[in-house]
């Protein structure tokens, strides 16, 4: 499967990873989203404090911010896309420079293995205008 | 290697210094040329250069009386491998997190209560 890599990109150097997860497709969405606040590692967050927690509102446009343990918010980003549980894709700065934000993208593939269905996702991510040099 | 003092994310920072790579990745340039193509002045190009050696995104090199500015492979590679790294941490906790934690009968919803600590 093709990660798209949203156009504005097309001169950067895209990151792409992936990696199997040993459970259902549904629930690895659930997870990605619902609970990016445990999963995320917080020395990449503003306040880099351990009680910080990380809020993915679902639906196209939901916001994504952190919010720390006295209430304050910092804004990373919005949803561009959202296919439970299929497709994922999020624009975000983590809380930096809006014009530096960076474009996630998470999809998915069922493969069959030894008769167990496992899922993969698989991100894209790009860091905008910055290609690497060719020579 | 050479040494490197600056952050290659602070360098990053400024959307003058992004076009000043953005520049260099066409070919290596001297300083006026890539002043001429910037809506700064000299001087302030002079600046951002200066930072972006520092991080060890640019050389230059002195052809006469002019210094010759390019793109150091090693300066962007070290920014991916950083991005790399911080994704791989974040990919095995998100991992970790999903393949511990309960599916729901209803379609997925974790059950599992929220910040475990022992992930960390």
């Amino acid at each position: 499967m093709t990660p798209a890599i949203p156009a504005e990109d097309v001169s950067g150097s895209p990151l792409t990873m992936t990696f199997d997860v040993a459970c259902s497709v549904e629930h690895a969405f659930a997870t990605w989203t619902q609970r990016i606040g445990s999963w995320w590692p917080r020395d990449h967050t503003v306040t880099r404090a351990h009680d910080t927690d990380v809020v993915l509102q679902p639906g196209e446009g939901g916001r994504i911010y952190e919010r720390a343990s006295d209430g304050t918010e910092h804004l990373w980003g919005h949803v561009t896309l959202w296919q439970p549980p299929h497709r994922l894709s999020y624009r975000w700065h983590l809380g930096r420079n809006p014009a530096d934000a960076t474009e996630v993208d998470i999809d998915r593939e069922l493969r069959s293995r030894y008769d167990k269905l496992h899922d993969r996702m698989l991100g894209t991510r790009g860091y905008r205008g910055i290609r690497q040099p060719t020579r | 290697m050479a040494e490197t003092v600056g952050d290659p994310f602070e360098a990053l920072s400024d959307p003058n210094r992004r076009d000043i790579l953005r520049l260099l990745s066409t070919g290596d340039k001297p300083v006026a040329e890539i002043a001429a193509a910037m809506p700064i002045s000299r001087p302030a190009v002079s600046r951002h250069l200066r930072l972006l050696k520092d991080a060890g995104m640019v050389a230059e090199r002195a052809a006469g009386t002019r210094r010759i500015y390019h793109l150091r492979e090693q300066g962007l590679a070290g920014v991916h491998n950083y991005l790399e790294g911080v994704w791989g941490l974040a990919a095995a906790r998100f991992r970790l997190l999903a393949e511990n934690t309960v599916e729901n009968a209803a379609g997925g919803t974790p059950a599992a209560p929220h910040h475990p600590e022992d992930l960390r």
